[in-house]
């Protein structure tokens, strides 16, 4: 047999093997994007600002949004794996269990980003918006923001597959760790779309979140994994 | 500074509410401890009754 | 070891009382805010105590990932729950406080913040430590504990930026500075006093995570021996 395959390796392989099976199961996706919609569009009922106040108030609903958008997208994804038993096949294969949570999380990642993709515009059509700051920025707010929300998701919808009381257990845990990441994305955005402020601040906070939570999820996931 | 008569009653609030707290917290000790004991002593009753006899 | 506890019971009333007169009586009228400011000696002790309290589940949660023994589950559990109280007073006491000093209950300035997300996070680790079933649980919470204590540092460096770019009166500004030595004594004696309550109620918490763990083993191992002897 050819030498053990490296972890990037395993890693892009499962991922794949992720991305394969979403896409069979397109029904959970669509789903997932009409629910996406319905959220924006709430929303849009609920605060109907001027045009000034907009793009002050844009950022911090966009990303309220996205965060209840993710949580029930987190429940989907998982769900399903409990359903094959799947995670006993983790514990049994011979993988790092490291090269799984990243594939998980990369995963859930790309389903994270496309509900993304189909806000956004949504927002900027019904709210007005222009932004006077360079999109750019915005991206990598994005990039980061989405990250940080998915990471400590991932770990944790992992963790509590087989707890009773499973779907409210997860926000719940989630939501209080995940307050500083939201008040960096949220004024972030709002800093970028009104040019009151600079970002660099808010962005700089959500590298180091992304950096410690990721290495925290890493180390701890095995561990945790082979708990019972 | 005025009106400093009438802040007493928060001072009092505040720390009538700091041994409340305690107070309910050291009540929820006791009666977990009350509960575990007679847990305890049931089920010492139980394993020493004859296996004819339901448990529980 | 019950004469030792209830020594120590005792010295913790004697210092709880000692420590009421000190903050009541003894400590000098603040100049401008008054007699209310005595409850300063109550709550900044009760914070620094819930503080320690918070550091001792980190601990022992990195412990229960480590060597997953049942102790480490207990303090985690018992420091936590002991923690979560005392952070429940200096959130009451805070805003009691300032109330009629500022004029206004809350403010989202940095300190008072961080304390609210602190006790939001260990709030949502004792539910799930209550509420959800399933052997992953203590695995799982001492996970959440060790995420939510690394958390706070973070929440307090980005609620001080959001309060460099929108001011707001800082409740406490003077806290720690400025305060006169016999002020300062008033507060020793009370964190005497509250870190000596804590570890009691830690200890009587710990020693009852033991029990409910040893009472569960039992009531598995009474229905086991039930059903091989139905047989």
């Amino acid at each position: 047999m050819t030498s053990a395959p490296g972890l990037w390796a395993i890693t892009r392989r499962s991922l794949v093997k992720d991305l394969r099976l979403e896409w069979r199961s397109k029904d959970a996706i669509n789903s997932m994007l009409f629910f996406a919609l319905l959220v924006v569009v709430i929303f849009s009922f609920g605060f109907d600002p001027t045009a000034e106040e907009s793009r002050k108030i844009a950022g911090g609903l966009l990303w309220v949004a996205i965060l209840f958008a993710t949580v029930v997208a987190l429940n989907q994804t998982w769900t399903r794996e409990l359903r094959n038993q799947v995670l006993d096949a983790y514990r049994l294969s011979p993988a790092p269990p490291q090269a799984l949570f990243l594939a998980k999380t990369v995963g859930n990642f790309i389903f994270v980003s496309i509900l993304e993709v189909l806000m956004v515009p949504l927002f900027v059509v019904f709210y007005n918006l222009r932004s006077v700051g360079p999109l750019w920025q915005l991206l990598v707010v994005a990039l980061l923001a989405t990250w940080a929300l998915v990471v400590n998701g991932t770990f944790f919808a992992a963790l509590s597959i087989r707890t009773r009381s499973r779907e409210i257990m997860l926000p719940l845990i989630l939501f209080p760790i995940s307050i500083p990441a939201l008040l960096a994305m949220v004024d972030a955005t709002t800093s970028i779309l009104t040019g009151d402020n600079s970002p660099i601040f808010w962005i700089r906070l959500l590298a180091v979140y992304d950096l410690v939570f990721t290495s925290v999820s890493l180390i701890l996931f095995e561990p945790v994994l082979n708990a019972e | 500074m005025n009106g400093a008569a009438n802040n007493n009653a928060y001072l009092y609030a505040a720390y009538i509410v700091v041994w409340v707290v305690h107070l309910v917290y050291a009540f929820s000790l006791v009666s977990r401890g009350k509960r575990m004991k007679r847990e305890a002593r049931e089920l010492n009753s139980a394993s020493t009754v004859p296996r004819s006899s339901s448990v529980g | 070891m019950k004469t030792l506890f209830n020594v120590l019971a005792v010295l913790t009333l004697l210092l709880l009382g000692y420590g009421f007169c000190q903050a009541m009586y003894i400590a000098p009228t603040e100049a401008t805010m008054g007699d209310v400011q005595r409850i300063f000696y109550y709550h900044l002790p009760s914070a620094w105590v819930a503080f320690l309290l918070f550091f001792i589940n980190f601990l022992a949660s990195v412990w229960y990932l480590v060597r997953r023994t049942v102790g480490a589950d207990a303090l985690a559990l018992a420091s936590a729950e002991v923690g979560v109280s005392f952070c429940t007073i200096v959130l009451l006491t805070g805003p009691i406080w300032a109330r009629p000093i500022w004029g206004i209950w809350w403010t989202w300035d940095a300190r008072l913040t961080s304390t609210l997300v602190l006790w939001l996070i260990y709030v949502s680790y004792l539910v799930l430590r209550h509420y959800a079933t399933g052997g992953q649980v203590p695995v799982l919470a001492a996970a959440l504990g060790i995420f939510g204590f690394l958390d706070v540092p973070i929440v307090y460096m980005a609620i001080r930026w959001f309060r460099t770019q929108h001011p707001q009166p800082v409740i406490g500004g003077g806290q720690g500075s400025g305060l006169d030595h016999t002020m300062w004594v008033a507060v020793l004696w009370n964190l005497a006093a509250f870190a000596m309550l804590a570890f009691m109620f830690v200890c009587i918490r710990y020693q009852q995570a033991l029990t409910e763990h040893a009472l569960e083993e039992a009531h598995a191992q009474a229905s086991l021996d039930y059903e091989t002897e139905g047989a």
